[in-house]
């Protein structure tokens, strides 16, 4: 298992060993997204904004035109939410150099209800000129997702959980933009997945696998750019296609893949509605229908 | 700096006028945002002509200052600015707002040679020039950004979220112009959203606050000479008018952003020709 925040401060400080251009900017939740791991080694590149994520957002758009490669981090909500028109104008615009790390992504903020749940930081992402959209399914993922970030030119978005994650992956995973990853083999129907449903995505091909299902599992790390062909490619001639991302099932993963697929795309995850506050990870995922069971049912009533 | 030298950037402010008329036209198809241009061409030939280290030849040159103009929309004085001091030619003006020009509406920094940063959504261009002002300290770098303000924009949080955390990181690096031209895009600033005390809102922040009359050249570099002084973030307030130096449109809100028709467009075209005639005459 594998802690994605501590990861995401690790891998910075790994970085900055040999990137004096790297700075890391915080509103005030650095303790949450883990930037306080940074802080603590190169105090000097650190930075604190206080609770004001718009002012932080284009600030970081500062300093990427002075030569810099800021990461900015908050919760998933606020950091694209709160910050949209900042990131829109100030940062892809431009094509600034601005990394932006959506913390406690997704439903993981179980306990804070709608207001902290993003359901929609992927959309938003999205459909920006010039920016790029990465989720990482587990630690060797994020961080060779935070390397190329850190590596390459331009705004880029990382959705990170704050629920530990399986590792699926080992150290020698190689991230590649673009590319979608069977992670499982399968003849009957074919599911993308991202972040924390690519594990459940595997558990529900158990599930099925027991009802002589046989289900492909594909990881999409990097839902902007995707590529067409990698799509088509893994889809492999199967008639089926499904998706599952914690994410509304509206402009997310699902509506990138059902662009490009050719055929009817199943979209599970969250619909129309926003989240809930709930006493467990859990118990939330449960409350929402969005367990590796409820996803197995899924599978079957559509296949 | 002499009388002499202070009087020909007064000259040149007019100029940038005619400039704007130059970009705006009349042909009925565009607009131009003429009022909050106008209010400023004093302050942008302050800027370009004495405070501001600057190179037409080489626009990306390492040591240079920075301009950011968070009021967007009020781009055309930096551009009459730009191309009056040779960053791009003559001819460039005429296609102001036309597809695949260099000058687009709003600032754009990768069209545009001089022009540092996107702004145009209101209110983030002081952030920008506070993130510049935390790299160029963090790298011990001398240069210095310039961010002018309208006084209408303070209407947006996010310059007092700015003026907060330029104050907390104790930068000196970077200098704000507030073009308080007293009018906003539907009225008077004291009426569309009554914003009062502003030099005492500034200064509470932690910024020392200075003034000037917004039309006079020698007036503006001498308070920016001043600002230098300051061991704390500096605020200019310069009191200007919308539409300056065309009278029918001074201190209106009708012409913030305005298609002149072509008899008001060759009244102010007179109007402009006759006050840069007044000044080479003095």
């Amino acid at each position: 298992m594998s802690n994605l925040r501590t990861i995401y401060g690790e891998t910075l400080i790994e970085l900055a060993a040999n990137d004096d251009k790297i700075a890391v900017l915080e509103a005030d939740l650095s303790k949450s997204t883990m930037g306080a791991l940074f802080k603590a080694v190169y105090p000097e590149r650190f930075y604190e904004f206080g609770i004001a994520e718009a002012n932080m957002c284009s600030a970081a758009a500062g300093m990427a035109i002075a030569g810099k490669t800021p990461f900015i981090a908050s919760f998933a909500v606020f950091v694209t939410g709160r910050c949209y028109d900042q990131i829109r104008t100030s940062v892809c615009i431009g094509d600034l150099n601005v990394k932006i790390c959506g913390s406690s992504a997704g439903i993981s903020d179980c306990g804070d209800g709608p207001t902290h749940q993003s359901i929609d930081d992927v959309s938003l992402m999205r459909t920006l000129p010039n920016m790029q959209v990465f989720v990482p399914c587990d630690g060797a993922e994020e961080k060779a997702i935070l390397r190329y970030m850190a590596a390459n030119p331009g705004p880029m978005y990382i959705r990170v959980s704050r629920v530990e994650a399986k590792d699926i992956h080992d150290g020698s995973y190689v991230f590649v933009p673009g590319r979608t990853e069977v992670v499982r083999e399968g003849s009957d129907a074919v599911i993308f997945a991202n972040g924390p449903m690519v594990e459940r995505a595997l558990a529900a091909g158990d599930i099925l696998a027991s009802s002589g299902i046989s289900l492909r599992v594909v990881n999409v790390p990097s839902i902007k750019p995707l590529s067409a062909e990698s799509v088509i490619e893994n889809i492999g001639g199967l008639p089926v296609v499904f998706t599952a991302e914690e994410h509304s099932i509206y402009g997310g993963l699902g509506s990138a893949i059902a662009e490009l697929a050719g055929r009817p795309v199943y979209r599970f995850g969250m619909p129309d509605r926003f989240g809930a506050s709930a006493e467990s990870y859990q118990a939330l995922c449960e409350g929402l229908h969005l367990t590796a069971r409820d996803l197995a049912d899924y599978i079957q009533s559509n296949l | 700096m002499t009388c002499k030298d202070f009087h020909e950037m007064q000259k040149t402010a007019v100029r940038l006028r005619l400039d704007l008329l130059e970009m705006f036209g009349c042909d009925g198809m565009r607009t131009g945002h003429w009022g909050g241009s106008s209010s400023l061409c004093e302050i942008m030939t302050a800027l370009y002509w004495y405070k501001m280290k600057n190179d037409p030849s080489d626009p990306e040159w390492a040591d240079r200052d920075y301009l950011i103009m968070s009021k967007g929309h009020s781009v055309p004085a930096q551009y009459a600015a730009l191309c009056e001091r040779g960053y791009f030619p003559r001819e460039e003006l005429a296609r102001f707002k036309f597809f695949g020009t260099m000058l687009s509406g709003h600032p754009e920094m990768d069209r545009t040679p001089g022009v540092e940063a996107n702004t145009g959504s209101l209110g983030q261009g002081l952030s920008v020039g506070l993130g510049l002002g935390l790299a160029f300290r963090q790298d011990n770098r001398s240069n210095k950004v310039y961010v002018i303000v309208g006084d209408g924009e303070q209407n947006e949080g996010q310059i007092w979220e700015a003026a907060m955390a330029i104050a907390a990181f104790g930068l000196t690096n970077v200098r704000v112009i507030v073009d308080c031209n007293g009018v906003q895009s539907t009225g008077p600033v004291a009426d569309v959203l009554p914003n009062t005390q502003i030099p005492e809102k500034w200064s509470s922040f932690g910024w020392k606050v200075f003034t000037c009359g917004g039309h006079n050249v020698q007036e503006i570099c001498e308070a920016l000479d001043r600002m230098d002084e300051a061991d704390s973030p500096a605020v200019l307030l310069a009191k200007t008018v919308k539409g300056k130096g065309v009278s029918f449109t001074e201190g209106l809100a009708s012409f913030h952003n305005y298609a002149f028709k072509p008899e008001e467009y060759a009244v102010a075209k007179q109007e402009l020709a006759a006050w840069l005639a007044k000044e080479e005459a003095r």
